[in-house]
Formats: structure tokens, sequence, C-alpha cells
């Protein structure tokens, strides 16, 4: 594919980025038009309004993602016939200062192509069915100008050859989401809840800002194929060489640790994990966008894309295997406790994340890809699934929804798809990939696997919890609709949503059921493995062990959740609460397990902004300020009373210089 | 580049004229009534319109001068000089000399596009009309004059003459404790200029010349004072300036209470001289004493980035906390300049630049969004978005662009430093990254609480931008900054240009050093 194409689908997004904000700033300017200037001809408003309407913002969007994603296809294609060898195409320098020689340029591999692929395609169901869901909010017209600039930053960022071009991509992406999850800045929790996203991936970042000026001063080079070959050459007495380039193990272990706590913040790994929850205050295909299946699989992408420098280190792999493992169990745990369902799925993302964390840890790059993949469709699947079901009962808690199985067929049964695919149940394409995972784990590192298969058990009960609390029993009301909000409809009566919403469900159905047969016959790994070296030799690794130990263990904990939840009167009566800790720990996870509030109230609120920001507060307004000020006024006061000096008396003048002369004098002899 | 013709001149006093020119209206109590009442349109608009025009006219000249500017040639162009003061037998010697370089063009550019902003800006100013314009035109001469004198006793002419119009357009024009605010600006920056001069003299006595392209470092030697000495007096006037902390309190007084376009002018290219003389003046000069200093600038620079932004957080009047801000934006400068190479230092030059135009946008912004509201204290406003979301797109944009987000101008500076510093720097550096951190929480903060949040009816009947200035002003300064965010080179390429020969002296006299080490070894 020549190098036109890559920017071609690049620019489609930025140029609907621009038509959607020139719509949206249409909107704003006609406001003013009244006051503005009288002289501005009345005959271009309708010709404004019909040009530049909310149309403007939508269809641009759509037709450049199709012909995007029709690209990204076909590129797709041309690289499997490449067997995914790496391509470096077209490097163009965008400015120098010194040494420092800063390019653009495109590199693509399987890794790249298949990344394109998932963006562009889950990115285009997601715009269609936003139309629907969008339709009648005031914001429709910029809220298809943040979507249009998120996607062209996750272009860019899988496109780019040089760290200093990912990493402002991975900064625009972030922005994107800040600006999405505050949408409706008119909310209070979801203007805190953008901040908040914002600093703490900013304080991961921090840590991929450091690895970046670090290897750019030990090597000079910011290229990532470079980095990638001077890794991989293997250290020999503690320096890694190659090509020219140098670099020592402590060094390369830092960088390392640098990537991954930029990948620990984008992918909302314990302890970053924070903010991922909060950002379901976004519109909901934002969140099936952007905070499940792309943007915070950006962090996945980096540390794959980065693979053998995560692997030249086993300080850097250990320590994100175990991040992996450990953060997998542990949001399971917190997404059962959950009454609402997106924070639900919220988890759930944090978990899977998780696993394709440990797994790039423990060294299965070709598993985590493949799940990263087969996650985004299935999970951008159910998120899409909780917006259809808000959209109907107004609401996103489960307790008051119930029984929508009939209400809203099509909902239900994508959901229910998702959910077995989540689950990891034979054959959906949720099996494949998550039993991959375990394969791998199971080979590289026994403690990894246990917390995994753990998850694994987890993520079937939970969401078995949530489908039943959604689709089953009765239907319990859901939210009444307050006078000022907009396009929902009553929800007291329930109905499937329009086409443009469903249509894009049964689109991810079909994908989340077949995606998963790539992987039979191991072509899939070979190629996303491209340069690196396949562990496995291109052939299919399975376990029939593994297979029926983890579909036994699933269809067990979802059965062991049905009972609980469809019995629960039964079971509370029998008092198990009086005897186990059961409600205290329920309490400990629905507080999730106090990390919020150590975060937020102990360390931002009172150890930051309290002590240290009021304390420097204080100082630079009382001492550095007050020294000025008082050397000022004391300033003032010996001016003063130095001026009887200045009196212009001749006989005073004298006087003094006679007494000056005399103590002079005295100073002379006595010394 | 040699256009035959004094152009340089010309785009200095310009403004001059243009003073003139205003000072030539008729006044309210001027005898000649009928010249008034005969006039066409509206006589009190003139002045605004005469230093509208006068700055355009600058600005074009600056735009021609920075188009057909020699990119291959290293050095001073468009250079006007001549004696002005020969007294051969005594030693002192100063010229009329002006000239621009790779540092300066973009820098006298920046000027001239401010001082636009900055008339524009005042565009409905009613107090006094015609001293206002008038000052600030004189504004513009006295910082055009800074960025490009040859000579020493110019450029302390013009930084002095800088403190007349900023004194009057602050403690007549502000608001707040205004004459406070104004009279500390001053005594600040006398008290700094005191030192400078005493460096400047010993200089050029020794030299027997205040062109600073004629002075050497054997006549350095020779002056009445140490070089490290003179080095550390004249850094305390442009330390002052720039400002670093502890010598930054002046800085929030003088931003919260001086009208918006002095707010405008005083970051957006006031500070800018502090940062240019220390790459122009003591690494140019002192590469040597610099050098030595590297360790010392950058444990500065950390200390203001830092605590500066922490200080930052806690602000509560709109105009303090980004004038806050920007002593800690400044502080990058002294952190790429510690770098002593060619990237550390070009992205020093840079953040001049962008830092100009970013935080004249926040001002812009700030001054326009209290036009409206009449408050500036961050707990009177909230859900502003609602009702002046044009404003609010200009804000957000702004604010964006200061906390260093990628495809816009303050990125680029950024990141340049901290990957050409932190070779040399690796400890101040890597706490500096703090600073990225701490400027995306008080900037998103601000704007949470400002901007964000429910309706409040108390502000339903403002008016968004609604006036051509407005919108001309808020276009502008968004296109130039996504200008040098996405392509920086227009820039960047001339700023590399000024600052090599200052990184070649410096590496001369290090390597000098170095061998002569070795020998003594």
């Amino acid at each position: 594919m020549p190098e036109t194409i890559f920017w071609v689908i690049l620019f489609l997004p930025l140029t609907a980025f621009a038509l959607a904000g020139i719509s949206a700033l249409n909107q704003n300017l006609q406001r003013q038009i009244p006051e503005w200037d009288p002289s501005y001809p009345r005959s271009w408003k309708p010709i404004a309004d019909q040009f530049c309407g909310p149309r403007l913002a939508s269809t641009p969007l759509i037709i450049a993602l199709a012909v995007a994603f029709v690209l990204a296809v076909i590129n797709l294609i041309d690289s499997i016939g490449l067997r995914g060898l790496p391509l470096n195409i077209g490097s163009h320098e965008l400015f120098t200062a010194g040494e420092l020689v800063v390019n653009v340029g495109v590199r693509i591999d399987g890794l790249t192509s298949v990344m394109l692929v998932v963006v562009t395609g889950v990115s285009l169901l997601v715009q269609v069915y936003s139309t629907g869901y969008m339709d009648g909010d005031h914001g429709y017209r910029r809220y298809f100008a943040f979507m249009a600039l998120f996607t062209t930053s996750m272009l860019g960022l899988v496109l780019a050859d040089n760290l200093l071009m990912l990493f402002a991509f991975w900064e625009l992406v972030g922005l994107t989401s800040y600006l999405l999850i505050g949408f409706w800045f008119h909310r209070p929790a979801a203007a805190a809840a953008a901040k908040k996203a914002f600093l703490v991936t900013r304080l991961g970042d921090l840590g991929m800002l450091a690895a970046m000026v670090l290897i750019y001063s030990k090597t000079g080079t910011l290229d990532i194929a470079a980095i990638n070959a001077l890794a991989d050459s293997g250290a020999e007495a503690g320096m890694f060489a190659f090509n020219g380039l140098l670099i020592g193990q402590t060094a390369m272990t830092l960088f390392g640790l640098g990537l991954i706590a930029g990948a620990v913040g984008k992918s909302a790994q314990f302890p970053l994990h924070i903010w991922l929850p909060d950002a379901m205050e976004g519109p909901t295909p934002v969140s099936a966008l952007v905070h499940s299946a792309t943007m915070v699989a950006a962090g996945v992408y980096l540390l794959a894309r980065f693979f053998p420098v995560i692997h030249a280190s086993s300080t850097a792999s250990d320590l994100i295997a175990w991040i992996g493992a450990g953060t997998a169990l542990g949001a399971a745990i917190l997404a059962l406790v959950q009454v609402d369902i997106k924070r639900v799925l919220a988890y759930s993302t944090i978990s899977q994340l998780a696993y394709m964390m440990f797994a790039i840890g423990i060294g299965g790059y070709a598993a985590a890809v493949f799940h990263l993949m087969t996650h985004a469709f299935f999970k951008a699947m159910l998120f899409l699934g909780s917006g259809s079901v808000n959209h109907s009962t107004n609401t996103f808690d489960m307790r008051r929804m119930g029984g929508l199985r009939t209400l809203m067929p099509i909902t239900f049964l994508t959901f229910a798809v998702g959910t077995l695919s989540l689950a990891g149940i034979f054959p959906l394409s949720g099996f494949w990939s998550k039993d991959e995972i375990l394969i791998e784990a199971w080979d590289n590192n026994k403690g990894v696997f246990v917390l995994g298969l753990l998850a694994a058990g987890l993520t079937a009960a939970y969401m078995v919890r949530a489908v039943y609390m959604t689709f089953f029993g009765e239907y319990k009301g859901g939210e009444p609709v307050a006078p000022s909000e907009h396009g929902n409809e009553d929800p007291s009566h329930p109905h499937e949503s329009p086409r443009s919403m469903t249509t894009p469900l049964l689109i991810l159905m079909v994908i989340s059921v077949v995606a998963g047969f790539l992987t039979i016959g191991g072509e899939f790994q070979t190629w996303v493995y491209g340069a690196l070296p396949d562990p496995h030799d291109g052939k299919f690794h399975w376990s029939w062990g593994i297979f029926l130990g983890s579909t036994a263990l699933a269809l067990a904990a979802g059965f062991a959740a049905f009972t609980f939840i469809h019995h629960r009167d039964r079971i509370r009566s029998w008092g198990i609460g009086g005897v186990w800790p059961i409600p205290e720990a329920q309490k400990f996870a629905t507080e999730l397990f106090y990390l919020d509030s150590l975060a937020e109230n102990f360390l931002a609120r009172r150890v930051f902004y309290r002590w240290i920001a009021q304390g420097s507060a204080w100082f630079d307004e009382r001492v550095v300020d007050g020294i000025v000020n008082r050397a000022w006024r004391e300033g003032i006061t010996v001016s003063s009373a130095a001026r009887f000096v200045q009196n212009g008396w001749v006989q005073a003048g004298t006087l003094s210089i006679g007494l000056g002369g005399m103590i002079i004098w005295i100073a002379v002899v006595l010394f | 580049m040699d256009p035959g013709f004094p152009v340089l001149s010309l785009l200095i006093f310009l403004p001059l004229l243009g003073v003139l020119l205003i000072a030539l209206l008729p006044g309210r109590h001027t005898p000649t009534q009928w010249l008034v009442q005969n006039a066409p349109g509206n006589p009190t608009d003139y002045p605004r319109w005469i230093a509208l025009g006068i700055s355009l006219g600058a600005l074009i000249i600056a735009l021609v001068m920075f188009i057909i500017f020699d990119r291959s040639a290293s050095g001073f162009q468009f250079i006007d000089e001549f004696d002005w003061i020969s007294a051969e037998a005594v030693g002192f010697n100063v010229k009329y000399a002006f000239g621009v370089d790779g540092l300066s063009m973009p820098l006298v550019l920046l000027t001239a596009f401010l001082s636009v902003v900055a008339v524009l800006v005042s565009w409905r100013i009613d107090l006094r009309t015609k001293e206002y314009f008038a000052w600030l035109l004189v504004l513009e001469t006295s910082v055009l004059g800074v960025f490009t004198s040859l000579d020493l006793l110019f450029f302390f002419l013009f930084w002095e003459l800088e403190l007349i119009p900023m004194f009057l357009l602050i403690s007549i024009w502000g608001s707040g404790n205004r004459n406070y605010s104004a009279l500390k600006f001053v005594l600040y920056t006398v008290f700094g200029s005191a030192f400078m001069l005493v460096g400047f003299l010993a200089l050029g006595v020794a030299a027997d010349t205040f062109d600073f392209r004629e002075i050497r470092a054997d006549s350095i030697a020779a002056a009445f004072l140490p070089a490290p000495v003179i080095f550390s007096f004249i850094l305390i006037a442009f330390a002052i300036k720039l400002p670093v902390v502890p010598l930054h309190t002046w800085l929030p007084d003088a931003h919260t209470d001086a009208p918006t376009a002095v707010s405008v002018i005083l970051a957006g290219v006031l500070l800018k001289m502090g940062g240019y003389g220390i790459l122009r003046l003591l690494f140019t000069l002192m590469p040597d004493v610099g050098a030595d200093a590297d360790l010392a600038l950058a444990i500065i620079g950390t200390v203001s980035i830092v605590y500066g932004a922490i200080v930052t957080m806690r602000q509560t009047d709109l105009k303090r906390l980004i004038a806050y801000s920007s002593v800690s934006h400044m502080g990058f400068v002294l952190l790429g300049v510690s770098a002593l190479g060619v990237t550390g230092m070009s992205g020093a030059a840079m953040q001049l630049v962008t830092h100009g135009l970013i935080t004249g946008m926040l001002f812009v912004m700030v001054g326009l969004v209290y036009d409206r509201t009449h408050t500036r204290q961050i707990a009177d406003m909230k859900g502003l978005m609602h009702h002046i979301p044009l404003l609010g797109i200009g804000m957000v944009f702004a604010g964006l662009a200061g906390l260093g987000l990628p495809a816009l101008a303050g990125f680029v500076a950024e990141i340049t430093i901290f990957l050409g510093a932190f070779g040399s720097q690796t400890a101040a550096v890597s706490v500096s990254l703090l600073g990225v951190l701490l400027a995306a929480g008080y900037i998103l903060w601000a704007l949470q609480r400002t901007f964000f949040g429910p309706r409040d009816d108390k502000w339903s009947h403002l008016p968004d931008a609604n006036h051509w200035s407005e919108y001309t002003i808020i276009g502008a300064l968004m296109a130039l900054i996504v200008l040098l965010g996405v392509y920086p080179s227009i820039v960047m390429d001339l700023l590399e240009m000024g600052v090599e020969p200052i990184v070649r002296s410096i590496d001369a006299v290090v390597s000098s050093a170095g061998s002569v080490g070795a020998g003594g070894g």
C-alpha cells in the first residue's frame, strides 16, 4: 500500500472534525447574530442553516469512517500477504532543534493493521448508533466533532513510527477523552470526572514522558523500530548495543518502567484505575468506543508496540505481569457489587485490559493483541446494549430495571451474546482469546495463571448477575424523565431502540461470534508477531485441560451467581450474614477497597491541596512577598527618618561636618 | 539581509509617529471645537483607529522582514548603525545600532502582533483614550527597541523607557490596588536595572565600546569587576523580569490590577525581555561564566516551575492564577538555557514565543470575560459555558494550549526543552516533569469551576463574543497557536540559527577549559 493511503486514513476523520467544528460553531454564532452585526445579511442565515446544520456534523464523519474502514481492511489483507512484516513507510521531518530531529512517519505491521481495522470499524458502528442515541441533544454537533477528533488521534497513535509522534497523539487521545467525559458539562459530576480522568492518566504520562527523554538522551533516537531492535539485541555485560546505538541495562529497565507507567494510566490498571468508572459520566456511545474498545486499549497497544523493551528487563515484564494479574482479579471483584450497569462494564473493562497486560508481561504477545481485538467488539456491543437499555428506561441503575428480555428482544439477544463471549463460553470470540492468554499463563507463570483463572470465574458471575438484574424478573419502572431532559421517551413503557441503534448491535454480535475463529490454525499469531519471534512457530496453541477447566469454571460460577440472586430471599433467611462477615466484605468492595477515597480525599485533597499547596501559597504571600513589603515599609521609615538630615540648613550641615570630623579623628586616635 | 533602507528604525519608531499623531488630535478642551464638530465619524474613536493603523503598519513591516529574512546567513541582519557618542579619549563610545538575528526576529514579530492584539482588546476603553493609546504605542516602541538594540546603552535606555507607559497604564487604567501594584512593578524593575547598569558600565568601559558585538572576552577580563560579578548583576535584572522565584511577587500584583491589554503585553512580551537578555547578553558575552552557572540556573528554573505551579493551584482570582502560571512557565526558559546545547536553548527561545501567544490569549480571554461579568473571582463564576460559549471555546482552547497539549504551540517548546536538557540536567528535568501534571491540574480545575457546571441564571444576560475585534483576536491567536504547534519549523529554524553561535562559543570555552584541565593533569 502506498504511503498516501495511510495519510488519507488519518485525514479523513480530521476533515470530518473540521466540518463538524464548523457546524458546531455555526450553532453558537447563530445565537449571536441579532446583537452582533446589523449588517449581517439575513439571507445568509437559511443558507448557513442548510449547509452547516446538524447533518454536517454526523454524515461526513460516517462517510469518512466507512471509507477509512474499507482502506484499513484492504491494508489488512495486504499486510497478511506480507506476513505482517513491518514496513516503515515514509518519514518526514517536522522540525529540528540542534541534534533533535522530529519526524512524522508511518509504520505498518500486523499490530498496526489490526488496530486500524478495529478503530475504524468500531468507531463507524458507534457513530451510526450515536445518530440515534444523541438525536435531539443540544450538543449533537459538538459530540460528533469530538468523536471525529478522537478517531483521528487514535489512528495517529497506532500509525506513528516514532515515540514523540506516538506521545503527541497519545495526549490528544487523552484530551478527547476529557472532552467527551465532560460532554454534559452542566453536570458537576461529569466535569469532575473529566478532570479526574485527565489528571490521573497524565500522572502515568509523566512516566512515559520521562521514558521518552531518557531514551532520547541515551541513544539519540526516538524511532520505534530502532529502539525495539536495540532492546531485541540482548544485553552483553549489562549493555545493549545495536547498529551504533548503546544503552545500559538500568536505563533500558527504567525506559520499560516509564512506558508501563503510561500504559497503566491509560489502560486504567492498579493503582491508576480510579478514573475509568467515573468516566462513565460521558454519553454511553463514548463509553463504548473510548472507554472500552479503543482508547483504553492504547496502553496495551503501547506495551505490545514496545514488546522487546518490556522483555529486555525481567523487572519490567514481571511488574506488568503481576499488576495485570492483580488488577484482573480485583476489578472483577468490584464489578460483582456494582448496581450501575455501566459501572459493572467499566470494572469489567479494567479486568479485561488487565488480562492483556499480564499476557504481555508473561510473553503472550499475540494472545494479548488477539484479546484486544475480540474484546473491542464484544465490549463495544455490551456498552451499546446498556445505552439501548438506558434509552428506554432512562436509568443505568439495574435495581430499577428487570424484565426487559421480552420488551427489548434485540438488545437482550446482543447483550446475552456479549455476556457469553465475555465469560469465555465456547465457541464465541472471547473464549478463544481468553483461553489463549490462560494457556500462555499456564506455560510461563503459574501464579499469574491462578489469579487469571479466578478472574475468569468471577467474570461469568458478575455478568450473569447483571443480565439477570436487567433482563429477568419484573420491570421496576426505570427513572422518570425530568421535564428539562431531552429525547428520552416515557420509561414506564420501555420499548426497543430505533434501527440506527439496533443495526450496529447486530453487526457487532455477528463479529463477536465469528472473530474468534481467526486464531484456529495459528496463522493469526504468526502474522501478528510479524518481525518478532513467534515462540510457537506458527502452530496453533491448544490445551484440552484448560479448555475444559475454564469452561467448567465459567459455567459453575455463572450458575452459582444465578442461584444466589434468584433465591436471594431464601438464602438471606438462612442468616449467613450473621456467621460470615458478608456485609462487611460487601461494604469493603462497594467502597472500592477504599482506594478511591485514599487517592482523592487523602492524597489529592488533604496532602497535596491542603498541606502542600496551601502551605506554599502561605509561604509565598507571607514570606516571599512579606519580606519585600517589609523592606519597602522599612525603606520608607528609614528614609523619612533620614529626611531631617536633608533639611537644607547651612548651620546643621556645618555642624554635622564638624561632628563627623571629630568622630573620625577620635576613631583614628583610638585605633 | 540588507534592504538598503533603514527598515528597522522605521519599525521601531513608527509607533512613536502614531503617538505624535494622537497627540495632535484635538482633545476635550481644545479651542478647535469646530474641527471636532465637522469631523467625519466619531472623533473620540480617532485614537483607537490611529493606534490600530500604526500597530498594523508595524506588524506588516515586521512580517515582511520575517519573510525576507535571510535564513542561510547567521549573524545580524537589517542593521542600522552610526556612531552616537564617540568620546574616544575616555573610552566612552555609544553606537546607534539596531539589528535582528534568528533569535530576535521571531520576538520582534511577536511584539508587533501582540501590540495589535492589545489595541484591539482595548477597543471598548473609554477613559482618556488619547493618552491610553499613546502610551500603548510608546510601550511597543520600547519593547521593539530592547529586542533589536545592538548597543548596551540603547538596550538599557529602551529597557527603562518601558517603565513609564507601564506605570501610567497600570495606575490610571488599572483596577483594584493599582497604585501599589504599579509602584511595586517599577521599584522592582528599577532595583534590577541599577545592578544591570553597573554591569553594563563595567563591560562597556572596559571594552571602549557599548556595542556588544565588539565586546570580547579579554576586555571583560580587564573590567573593574570580575566577570562572575558582572554576570550576576545583569542576571538580577533579567531574573526579576522573567521572573524567577523568589523575585516574582511583583508579577501577580501587576497583572491582576493592569488593564487587559497591558496584561497581554506584560505576559506576552515584557517577560520575554528577561529570557532574551539572558541568551543575548549573558551567554553571548560571558559563555564561560554561563557554562559554570548551568546547575544554578537549572535549580532556579526547576524551583520556579514546580513552586510556581503549586502556588498557582491556590489562587482564587482568575487573572492572578494565570499570572502565577507564567512564573511556572518561565522557569522552563531557564531550564532550557541551562542545557547549554542547541536543542535546549532553541526550546527555551521557542518557549518565549509560544508562551507569549498562549498566555497572551489567556489574558485576552480573561479580560473579555471580566468585561462581562465584572468579577474575576473564581468562586463567583460557574457554568459560564452555557451563556458565553464562544468565549468559553476560546478559554478552553487557551487553557489546553497552556497545559502543553500536543498540536498546540506550548507542547513543542516544552518537549524540546525536556529532550534537550535531560542529558545534562537529569535531576532538574526529572523534577520539572511534575510541572506538566500541575499545569493540567490548575488549568482544568479553574475551567471546571468557572465555565462548567450547571447553568447560573445570574449570568443569563451576558452577551457572548459579539464584536468584530473580539472575533479577530480570538481567531488570529487560535490560528497562530495551532500553526506553531503543527508546523513549528517556521519559527524554530530561525531560533535555532540564533542560538547556534551562542552554543558554539560555550562549546569553545568548555573544550578549551577541558584541554587546559587535561594539560594541567
